[in-house]
């Protein structure tokens, strides 16, 4: 593989709709994080195949304790972030099945969990 | 009380289980899910005009295919205004597809970690289901997403 062909699969992740830029996804990411800031606190993802060998990008999305007083909170919360993901990052037209995880800055705290660093 | 009700009570009270651990809120994951897969292929199987059949038909409907379906709907709907009955079945088919997902990560891959909250909005989502479902199981649009459940579009 040439260094050039190197870089661009460093950039790009195939999927059924054809090539997805990364760039584009992260842009996209943040823009939602800006919108919901300071409720969300980060927003990593994944390019990934799921369980059946589909395309799909997973996100993870940190949000602050306030924003989670409770779950009818986070929950109506959720749902407004996923969507902003979905329109944003444009996942049905890119092809990739998006799914979202919700966790808050103090269960991070105490799980320690790498994936969400 | 229905199965699926009776399963969605158990997700809930596996999820409160102290201490918790995270092999209960997995077995809470994934119980959540069942209970969102029986009530859809209730539902179905609740349309077919004679009772001694229904049971073994609802051993017909597939996790693929009802995810395939669920996320076509899902798609279909993103951008449906709040409260229309195409909204509240992006609700229902949305909660389903990311159900699957999740229910078999927490059956299948213990690279992740659980937490209390995560679990609490997937027994949320699946509550929510059922209460949109209420609303809009008489809609044509709802009782298209149940056939497209058990069969493939040609």
């Amino acid at each position: 593989m040439s260094d050039c062909t190197s870089a661009i699969m460093e950039v790009m992740a195939l999927t059924a709709a054809g090539f997805v830029n990364e760039a584009a996804i992260d842009s996209a990411v943040r823009r939602v994080e800006d919108l919901f800031a300071p409720q969300v606190v980060q927003i990593q993802y994944t390019l990934e195949n799921n369980h059946y060998g589909d395309p799909s990008i997973s996100f993870r999305i940190l949000v602050s304790d306030d924003a989670a007083h409770d779950i009818d909170q986070l929950y109506e919360l959720s749902k407004k972030i996923s969507h902003a993901l979905i329109n944003e990052a444009q996942t049905y037209e890119k092809g990739l099945d998006a799914y979202f995880s919700y966790r808050t800055v103090s269960e991070q705290e105490k799980l320690r969990d790498p994936m969400w660093k | 009380m229905s199965y699926s009700t009776e399963l969605l009570d158990s997700a809930v009270a596996t999820s409160h289980v102290y201490p918790q651990t995270q092999a209960n809120l997995r077995r809470a994951v994934s119980t959540a899910y069942y209970a969102l897969f029986h009530f859809l292929a209730d539902e179905a199987c609740g349309n077919w005009i004679g009772p001694e059949q229904r049971r073994k038909l609802s051993r017909a409907f597939e996790h693929k295919q009802m995810s395939d379906a669920s996320k076509r709907c899902a798609g279909r709907y993103e951008n449906a205004l709040a409260g229309t009955p195409e909204s509240d079945l992006h609700s229902v088919a949305s909660a389903f597809y990311q159900l699957q997902r999740r229910r078999h990560t927490a059956d299948c891959d213990l690279s992740k970690v659980f937490s209390d909250n995560e679990v609490d909005l997937d027994i949320r989502s699946v509550r929510n289901a059922f209460t949109k479902w209420g609303v809009i199981q008489n809609e044509q649009i709802a009782q298209d997403y149940l056939f497209s459940l058990l069969f493939k579009e040609r």
